[in-house]
């Protein structure tokens, strides 16, 4: 296994500790559905895959333009 | 102390700037480093109170008010122009010295003005010094920023300004306090403070501009034009409910453009406007808690943000380049400013033991406190957002990821200084963030470091990473291409030029028309008819005659016996007999009605 892909393993498996240690901590919920069993976890992944995704496939064909645009 | 010896921080810069304007070489740089390094220590040993109170053409003014609200600021600003001033020792010319004093000074002005009048003069000193730090790089591009980021800032300057003298006419006073949105004149100030806060539509200036400056120069541009007017709001504008809803947009639709964009330091500058977004809303909640929480995340944002610029701007100096898609690999050529790189990433995404974790934690406690469920999620996924551009994406595009087989040195020993500086300053909030709590505006407890919340931030932004990891293995990312994105500033860049073509035809086809028709043909015309006037004026009523009559025209033979007549003069002694007597009639009815 190249030193790269146990780098992986090790954060895949720092990141399933964390999500076990909610069992223990419990986070003191504000609004109730962000008292859910990993839904940090949960929006972490979701916001950034998505904010990646609107910005690539949503923004860029809106407002990408050449570099010499505002040269012209 | 007595009051006497109480010098206005601002002018310990100013006068700082003149001096070293006088040396040169070492001593330059040593008194570049002293002024900011004295005024701090005037101020830690300042008392707390307003002085400087003098009259000036009917107005009282208050030129320094040191209270806690204004000192933490005033802190912060000496440090993060000490460690500016130490970054920029590369410049040997006097004017950077000078012109990033006064800027830096202005900032100090702004916040320590006790009155509107003050607080005006510093505002547009900080305009025109900012102006003067943009166009110093001296390229194309650079001075043509620095030209819109002088017109757009005027014409908020302007703004305000107008709001003064409407709120003075008002109430007659020009002290500078809490202000109500409804009173006459604070909705322009509110827009004027707005506009160098870097609100949504009014943004474009600074990420036009910030990335064209020199490299030193953008570490004092992100500290203090923006920080100043987060501190203007919260002294005038806390509780606004308007600025929750501002600050949440502002932290949130950068982060797209922050995702898009592909020059590095455009990317900090979006990031900036973000992170300016969270103490936005923090004021709009306008709680002591609140304000604690918006100054603080200033205090530690200048920090790390000039972090961010600092290592970026260490890149740029050693390879010329800071585009990610020209960059890469460089963790290998330059170790330390990859190192302080990541600490200033990990202190913008807001990780455990570093600054931004104290400072974002008290600002989202207290969204939450307020019961602003949408506000909180939004900035939560902000928050995701900012840990994919300034955590992963910065450092990982610049020092690691593709290598682009740029083998640079390692940024000067004064760089790295400034950065390690910087740097500790970053994880010392982190790490003892009772430091803050020491100088923040309003005295509270705060009790962040609990093994949930930890957790709660460590996950978000795990699986964040997770996500990056995702993305980068379906080929999703990187996707940064060289581009210009179009922002709002596309209607005064490319609108200027609509505007410009518009005017060009609608005056000079105005000018040409006219030509044509009064210096051309009028004249012709004129002197057509004057040649023979009589002839023509009997033509026309031939003519109008003819045509009433129902003819086409009338006959050639006419025309020329007309005209013949009236050139030589022929008319029959009866016709002259007749005009005198109709003359003489017209005489008599005039006479008798008169």
């Amino acid at each position: 296994m190249s030193r790269k892909t146990l780098l992986q393993w090790v954060f895949y498996l720092l990141l399933a500790i964390l999500l076990g240690l909610e069992l223990i901590f419990h986070p003191h919920p504000y609004f109730g559905w962000d008292g859910w069993f990993g839904f940090n976890a949960a929006l972490g992944l979701v916001a950034g895959i998505l904010l990646v995704l609107v910005a690539r496939f949503l923004l860029r064909p809106l407002v990408k333009r050449d570099e010499e645009y505002y040269d012209r | 102390m007595t009051a006497s010896i109480i010098f206005p921080p601002a002018l310990v810069m100013v006068f700082g700037a003149l001096l070293v304007t006088l040396l040169r070489g070492r001593a330059l740089k040593a008194a570049a480093v002293a002024v900011p390094l004295v005024g701090l220590l005037l101020l830690w040993l300042a008392p707390t109170g307003s002085f400087g109170h003098f009259s000036f053409i009917g107005l009282d003014l208050v030129v320094t008010r040191i209270d806690p609200l204004s000192r933490i600021f005033g802190y912060v600003f000496y440090l993060v122009a000490l460690l500016g001033i130490l970054f920029s020792f590369h410049h040997s010319e006097r004017s950077h010295y000078a012109v990033a004093l006064l800027y830096a000074g202005a900032a100090q002005g702004v916040v320590f003005a006790g009155d509107l009048f003050t607080l005006f003069l510093f505002w547009e000193t900080l305009t025109i010094a900012a102006t003067f730090l943009i166009v110093a790089r001296g390229t194309p591009q650079a001075r043509a920023a620095a030209v819109r980021y002088l017109l757009v800032h005027v014409a908020g300057g302007l703004c305000l300004l107008t709001g003064i003298i409407v709120h003075y006419s008002a109430t007659g006073s020009l002290a500078f306090s809490a202000m109500d949105l409804a009173a006459p004149g604070a909705l322009l100030i509110f827009l004027g403070f707005g506009l160098n806060c870097a609100w949504p539509l009014l943004h474009t200036w600074l990420v036009d501009a910030y990335p064209e400056a020199s490299v030193a120069s953008t570490v004092f541009l992100s500290a203090f034009t923006t920080k100043s007017a987060v501190y203007v709001l919260a002294r005038a504008f806390a509780g606004t409910e308007q600025l929750i809803w501002i600050g949440t947009a502002m932290a949130a639709f950068p982060v797209f453009y922050a995702l898009l964009e592909n020059d590095l330091r455009r990317v900090l500058s979006y990031s900036l406007i973000s992170q300016v977004g969270y103490m936005v809303v923090a004021i709009g909640i306008g709680t002591d808690r609140a304000i604690n929480g918006a100054v603080c995340h200033a205090y530690a944002h200048i920090l790390y943000k000039s972090l961010l610029f600092m290592a970026m701007g260490a890149v740029l100096y050693r390879t010329g380049k800071s585009k990610a898609s020209d960059l890469g690999g460089l963790y290998r050529s330059m170790p330390w400013t990859a190192v302080c790189c990541l600490i200033g990433s990990a202190a913008i995404s807001a990780f455990p033991l570093f600054s931004g974790f104290v400072t974002k934690s008290m600002i989202m406690d207290e969204v939450a406190h307020d019961h602003l469920q949408w506000v909180w999620l939004v900035l939560t996924a902000a928050s995701a957002g900012t840990f994919f551009y300034a955590g992963i994406k910065v450092p990982y595009r610049a020092f690691f990821g593709r290598d682009a087989g740029l083998r640079p040195q390692e940024a000067p020993p004064h760089m790295l200084l400034a950065m390690a500086a910087t740097a500790f300053m970053c994880v010392f909030l982190g790490v003892y963030p009772q430091f803050l709590y020491g100088i923040m505006p309003y005295p509270e407890t705060y009790d962040l470091y609990t093994a949930p919340h930890v957790l709660s931030k460590l996950q978000l932004l795990g699986f964040t990473g997770l996500g990056f990891l995702l993305l980068r293995r379906w080929g999703l990312y990187p996707f940064e291409k060289p581009s210009v994105n179009l922002d709002v500033d596309w209607f005064y860049r490319r609108g200027a030029r609509l505007a410009y073509g518009l005017t060009e035809w609608l005056f000079n086809g105005l000018n040409a028309w006219g030509e044509r028709n009064f210096a051309n043909r009028l004249p012709t015309l004129l002197a057509k008819f004057f040649m023979e006037p009589g002839g023509h004026f009997q033509l026309g009523g031939a003519r109008l005659i003819a045509r009433l009559n129902g003819a086409e025209a009338i006959q050639a033979e006419v025309e020329n016996s007309i005209l013949q007549r009236s050139r030589l003069g022929t008319y029959p002694v009866g016709v002259g007999v007749l005009l005198a007597v109709l003359f003489l009639s017209l005489m008599s009815l005039l006479f008798f009605v008169g």
